[in-house]
């Protein structure tokens, strides 16, 4: 059996406390993001988050480093937010579009109001994507995931992956092309 | 190459394929297509929400974690280990100390701290000149003053630390410290 070499996976399970602080520092506020971004609300984006921390360190024996711990992780939040999505369906939530705003210093506010009316529109619009293609639209974009690193995460393969971008991209323009017709 | 192979290789990333690229440059509604893609892709990465996080979340998320899963820091029981050793260390010379301060001398006469060596002198010709004054710096009083150095010394240790007494070393042993 393959064993991950990873210091800082080892490290984590000699149960490292600042291994542990350093993880989260990389990686809960990313995690949170795409979260949020998949399940469209902010407080289950954040519980969700932990809730992927918290599988990774449970399953931590079993990571063999066949891939990043970045992977690993994202693979774990997109389940999550699957299953969370699915019952979210099944009990008739609607959720709001908010999600954190990034925030650009120097900025004047009419032209944060007119950034942040532009961020609505594009997030309006993701939020009427398929899961999957909303998936790969959120790691490639804000996450900078590879596609071979997208297909792992999603399980598909390269070629699927960057076939649910075009359609994603495609799919976005219109959504927000119908957005702006009267 | 048809369009739609065309338009999923240019936005694949990596460089644009040669027939994808000879495609594009004859198609102006491909050209035009690419150009709104792209002008989408943008306007998703200027939408990317901020990741880096709150501080006070992220430090709840470490208290929670820890406590879930058990983990410590390493930096503090290394210290408390060092400390430990440290302290042995002194002891173990604070012993050897009083070992040699009792040590029969050439005649099998015992030598007692400072009071032996002020009454025996004459009975230790056998040693060199050079060790007498350390044979006579090593009585009963010097053990006691080395014992006490050694105490000192780790009370300041812990002091350092913010350990207080032994039952802060056991606090850092059991892993106490998940905060």
């Amino acid at each position: 059996m393959q064993e991950a070499k990873d210091p800082w996976v080892i490290r984590l399970r000699a149960r490292d406390a600042d291994a542990l602080e350093e993880m989260v520092r990389a990686y809960s506020g990313p995690l949170r993001r795409y979260l949020t971004g998949m399940v469209r609300n902010p407080s289950d984006g954040e519980e969700l988050a932990q809730e992927t921390l918290l599988r990774f360190l449970e399953n931590l024996d079993s990571f063999r480093g066949e891939s990043s711990v970045k992977t690993f992780l994202f693979r774990i939040a997109h389940n999550l937010a699957l299953n969370r999505m699915t019952s979210a369906a099944s009990q008739h939530e609607v959720f709001p579009g908010d999600l954190p705003e990034e925030t650009k210093a120097g900025a004047s506010p009419q032209r944060d109001y007119q950034r942040e009316e532009a961020a609505s529109a594009v997030r309006r619009a993701l939020a009427l994507l398929p899961p999957q293609q909303r998936s790969v639209v959120i790691l490639r974009n804000w996450e900078d995931l590879t596609f071979k690193e997208i297909a792992r995460v999603l399980s598909l393969a390269e070629g699927t992956a960057k076939a649910h971008y075009f359609f994603a991209l495609r799919n976005l323009r219109r959504h927000m092309e119908s957005s702006h017709e009267p | 190459m048809n369009h739609e192979e065309a338009l999923k290789a240019a936005m694949a990333g990596g460089p644009l394929p040669v027939e994808a690229r000879a495609h594009m440059s004859s198609c102006p509604t491909c050209a035009a297509e690419l150009a709104a893609l792209k002008s989408t892709e943008a306007a998703l990465g200027a939408a990317r929400p901020a990741a880096e996080g709150d501080p006070a979340w992220e430090s709840r998320l470490i208290r929670e974690i820890s406590f879930a899963r058990g983990f410590r820091r390493a930096s503090r029981s290394t210290s408390a280990r060092w400390l430990r050793i440290a302290a042995s260390l002194l002891l173990a010379a604070a012993l050897l100390t009083a070992w040699r301060g009792l040590r029969p001398d050439t005649n099998g006469q015992i030598v007692a701290g400072a009071a032996g060596v002020a009454t025996s002198a004459q009975t230790r010709p056998a040693l060199p000149d050079q060790t007498a004054p350390l044979w006579t710096d090593m009585g009963e009083d010097s053990t006691a003053s080395l014992l006490q150095a050694t105490e000192s010394f780790t009370q300041k240790i812990q002091k350092e630390q913010g350990v207080e007494g032994a039952e802060g070393l056991d606090v850092l042993e059991s892993g106490g410290w998940n905060g």
